[in-house]
């Protein structure tokens, strides 16, 4: 019995392969065209198989930027009213706490494949500028203490840019 | 051998018509309230940033850190706009094909014995 290429045969049907996949997923995703008879081959074909031009929905990413925001936005609380240098020891690991989370959001951010290349994911992006945000805050609590305005614009930044990235994530979903 | 079932042309531009503009209502329900929400952030930081400045609560470095984030989140506004025009575009497609071959497979699987041609995939 000849060995039946089902790569081939998906070619000539249509475009809708890829060469990533492994044939044991494709034969999850396949429908026998015809009943086997004795001696012939089995036809495959692919089917259903929808166009993706950007990354698949992914929850853990979303639970992982909704965690992190509720956490910053509690650090925001805290210091809303303003700080002293002399103080700022008791925030460190907050501070630390929340820059590697979303450090870690980043890296599995990058790390998640993107079907077109050429549209760049927002998310990378804002959680780039997010840690910066954060930087800034801390190293500012650090070196001077923080004032109430300082604050306050410095929220708004972290703002412009977790509201997005969550917002991106969500619209995945599809 | 089946018997082929011509296509009803009228009855699939409808189908066509329908999953567009089930694609494009849901996302413009969705899409257009962020981005009015997100030109207002950028209005409420732009005064933010003047205001604590001349207040004397921002030093001249901290003043252009946030200026610098500002003109990247204005930046980052047009790119999401786009990035979520691509998923519109990516929807829309979807719909269009499913509906366009779903049409040929139904019309040619009875002559076919049951085969039918996969999805078209797009590349942007």
């Amino acid at each position: 019995m000849p060995v039946y290429d089902q790569r081939a045969h998906l070619r000539i049907w249509g475009e809708c392969w890829d060469a990533s996949i492994p044939v044991q997923t494709l034969a999850t995703r396949t429908t026998y065209a015809r009943t086997p008879e004795p001696g012939t081959a089995v036809v495959f074909l692919l089917v259903g198989c929808a166009t993706q031009s950007a990354p698949s929905y992914d929850q853990a990413i979303v639970d992982s930027l909704s965690k992190a925001d509720k956490d910053t936005l509690t650090l925001y609380a805290s210091v809303s009213h303003g700080t002293t240098r002399d103080t700022v020891t008791k925030r460190l690991a907050d501070y630390n706490s929340v820059i590697g989370a979303f450090d870690a959001i980043r890296i599995d951010v990058n790390a998640r494949a993107n079907p077109a290349p050429a549209i760049p994911v927002p998310t990378a992006g804002k959680v780039k500028e997010i840690i910066e945000t954060l930087n800034n805050l801390r190293d500012t609590d650090v070196a001077t203490g923080l004032k109430p305005g300082f604050v306050a614009t410095s929220k708004g930044d972290y703002e412009l840019a977790i509201v997005p990235a969550l917002f991106y994530e969500k619209a995945l979903k599809r | 051998m089946g018997l082929h079932v011509p296509i009803d042309v009228g009855k699939t531009v409808s189908d066509v018509i329908k999953a567009l503009s089930d694609v494009l209502t849901s996302d413009i329900k969705a899409n257009v309230p962020f981005v009015t929400e997100q030109a207002t952030a950028l209005a409420n930081q732009a005064r933010l940033i003047a205001d604590q400045a001349v207040a004397g609560q921002l030093s001249d470095e901290q003043r252009d850190f946030f200026l610098d984030h500002l003109k990247s989140h204005t930046k980052d506004l047009a790119l999401m706009i786009a990035a979520l025009t691509a998923l519109t575009a990516e929807k829309a497609w979807n719909a269009i094909v499913g509906v366009l071959w779903g049409a040929i497979n139904t019309a040619i699987s009875g002559v076919l014995g049951g085969v039918k041609i996969a999805l078209p995939k797009l590349v942007l």
